[in-house]
């Protein structure tokens, strides 16, 4: 008889299981502990009840920095689009020299870690002009999502053939209307998942958003982060269940409708 | 009075020396000429730069007594079919038609006339709501002519348009594609690097090289009477020889061949089934056979280097290493000045 090791696949199976467990259990813990009827966070609770759910819900602080969070978040991302979209065209269609350094700028966001980009706002923009908390907020998410997008939509355009382009054009088509009525078009799926993919990544945005939120002015995860710093209470289990819950919606349905993972 | 007229065309990529350099040609309406050549002898550059896409350098482009040389590509209202098809992949076939008329604001009546009736000339009536990657290779190449006929254009210009598709619809396609222009009285520009697609199409064939024109001429003549080495050899003369004094010459070597016609010759040529394996006054040995049905090929290995030949099957009993006579008729022999 053979060892239960020696069945064919069982090995990785376990592994499976076990990386299954590493990624979701902690959030199983805070699911649970959303739902807890008791005073202070605690894990298994004692009870179940809406209660917190319901008590973050009508939070205003709450709501407050889920609409800051939610504005930051769409406006960020309209803009890094109307940004990257053109920028990522110019990067397929006419590739300047020394492409591969410009690459290499455009994703060095995603290698930087963000709260050196935070840190740096903070003290060469903010501070020294004196701006506004909302706009050096936006600047900073701005500047974090651009290069999601340019990286998303351009890997969408290398894979556009040029020469439906030409088409159009020998068809009668001005460049403005090869781009709206030919190349937008074949772009859609992936300019809607770097919409996604951008907002998500905004929303649950931390370190920047540690150094640039001011008086007044918050986050949502930046807001969790200070409340949890004074009380021990569920609410922030609460709130994170809902966030999560709302995060992995979006995600899923990008996913079900558009299949983003192609383009990461 | 010609309808296209190139005129010391040059024209070139970036930095880069010049792809194609003073050419001159003449297109007589209706006519459909062929860009003949290898890859790199400058036919698809011409053909690009007449459709705009890239800039002269120097030059004039006249088509129809109008100089296009220097307007912008989408105001040329030239037609072109492309290698690839190029169909718009978000547009099913009626869309991909009616694509160059509505930029033309043609009124929705119209436009649906003008698609169907070439939908119809082109043998894809019931496939209007087909979406490109729905159909195969031919019928995607049929959707991409008629896309760029509807427009009626001044000029098609066509960049190797059956080299995607499988031999015998390529040949079927052939035959279609000159009764349509045929049918409707169409300039076409044709680029292609198939000499038999070229002569079996052609009224005319440009044969280039280099970014120049080597011969321009009939299928005919161009066949039975090519001017220059490339061209002789493009038409299937693979044996060709440097002539001097009554001898052929290669490797260093010497082979006597006495030339009658009157005239200065620096070259002489065969086609392989124009050389006679098996008889005549001049010995090789076998180096390669290759049986062709009715006949069998020979490469033959002689003092001025290999000479292809053929033998008729039932005689052609050679192997590879033997010693056989071989003859060059003075009859067939193709002479060249240069």
């Amino acid at each position: 008889m053979k060892s239960l090791l020696q069945q064919p696949g069982l090995f990785s199976r376990t592994i499976l299981w076990l990386v299954f467990l590493f990624l979701l259990g902690p959030f199983v813990i805070v699911f649970l502990a959303g739902f807890s009827a008791g005073e202070t966070l605690a894990f298994p609770p004692t009870a179940y009840s809406l209660r917190w759910i319901l008590e973050v819900v009508a939070a205003e602080e709450f709501q407050q920095a889920f609409l800051t969070s939610l504005q930051i978040g769409l406006l960020a991302t309209v803009i890094a689009l109307l940004l990257g979209v053109p920028v990522a065209y110019a990067m397929s269609r006419m590739p300047p020299p020394g492409m591969g350094a410009i690459k290499q700028i455009l994703t060095s966001p995603l290698i930087i870690p963000a709260m050196l980009v935070g840190l740096g706002l903070l003290r060469h923009f903010v501070l020294l002009v004196d701006a506004p908390v909302f706009l050096g907020l936006l600047i900073g998410h701005i500047g974090l999502l651009t290069p999601y997008a340019v990286r998303v939509v351009y890997a969408s355009l290398i894979n556009l053939r040029v020469d439906i382009e030409e088409a159009a054009i020998t068809l009668g088509a001005s460049r403005a209307q090869t781009f709206r009525l030919i190349v937008l078009p074949n772009i859609r799926s992936a300019v809607i998942a770097a919409f996604f993919l951008a907002f998500v990544t905004s929303f649950n945005q931390v370190p920047v958003s540690l150094f640039l939120t001011g008086p007044g002015i918050s986050t949502l995860p930046i807001e969790m982060l200070g409340h949890m710093e004074n009380s021990f209470d569920p609410s922030i289990a609460a709130l994170s269940t809902l966030l999560v819950l709302f995060t992995m919606a979006f995600v899923l349905v990008t996913e079900k409708v558009l299949g983003i993972s192609k383009y990461m | 009075m010609s309808y296209l007229k190139l005129q010391q065309l040059a024209i070139g990529y970036g930095n880069s020396k010049t792809a194609v350099d003073q050419l001159d040609l003449d297109v007589a309406q209706g006519e459909l000429i062929s860009l003949l050549g290898p890859s790199g002898c400058g036919k698809t550059t011409t053909m690009r730069a007449i459709a705009g896409l890239i800039d002269l350098r120097a030059g004039s482009i006249t088509l129809d007594g109008r100089d296009i040389g220097r307007l912008p590509p989408n105001k040329r209202n030239i037609g072109m079919v492309f290698q690839s098809y190029a169909l718009f992949p978000h547009l099913n076939v009626f869309d991909n038609i009616a694509f160059g008329l509505r930029l033309r604001k043609v009124d929705n009546n119209n436009l649906r006339k003008r698609v169907e009736k070439v939908i119809a000339a082109v043998g894809l009536s019931g496939f209007e709501a087909r979406l490109p990657a729905q159909m195969s290779g031919g019928q995607q190449q049929r959707v991409a002519l008629a896309r760029a006929i509807v427009i009626e254009p001044k000029l098609l210009l066509l960049d190797e348009p059956l080299s995607n598709l499988d031999a015998k619809l390529r040949v079927q396609m052939r035959a279609e594609l000159r009764r349509i222009q045929r049918e409707l009285g169409i300039t076409m520009l044709y680029v292609t690097h198939d000499q038999e697609e070229a002569l079996a199409l052609s009224d005319r064939i440009v044969v280039m090289h280099g970014g120049k024109i080597e011969q321009l001429d009939t299928p005919e003549q161009l066949f039975s009477a090519p001017r220059t080495r490339f061209v002789a050899n493009f038409m299937g003369y693979e044996n060709l020889f440097d002539y001097q004094e009554g001898h052929l010459l290669g490797n260093g070597q010497r082979l006597p061949f006495v030339v009658t016609a009157p005239g200065q010759f620096a070259c002489a040529g065969w086609r392989p089934e124009q050389v006679k394996v098996g008889d005549g006054q001049y010995y090789g040995t076998v180096r390669s056979r290759g049986f062709l049905g009715d006949s069998v090929e020979y490469v033959l290995c002689t003092p001025i280097g290999d000479i292809k030949g053929v033998a008729p099957a039932s005689a052609a009993s050679w192997r590879e290493g033997d010693s056989v006579k071989f003859s060059l008729p003075a009859a067939s022999v193709l002479l060249l000045p240069a």
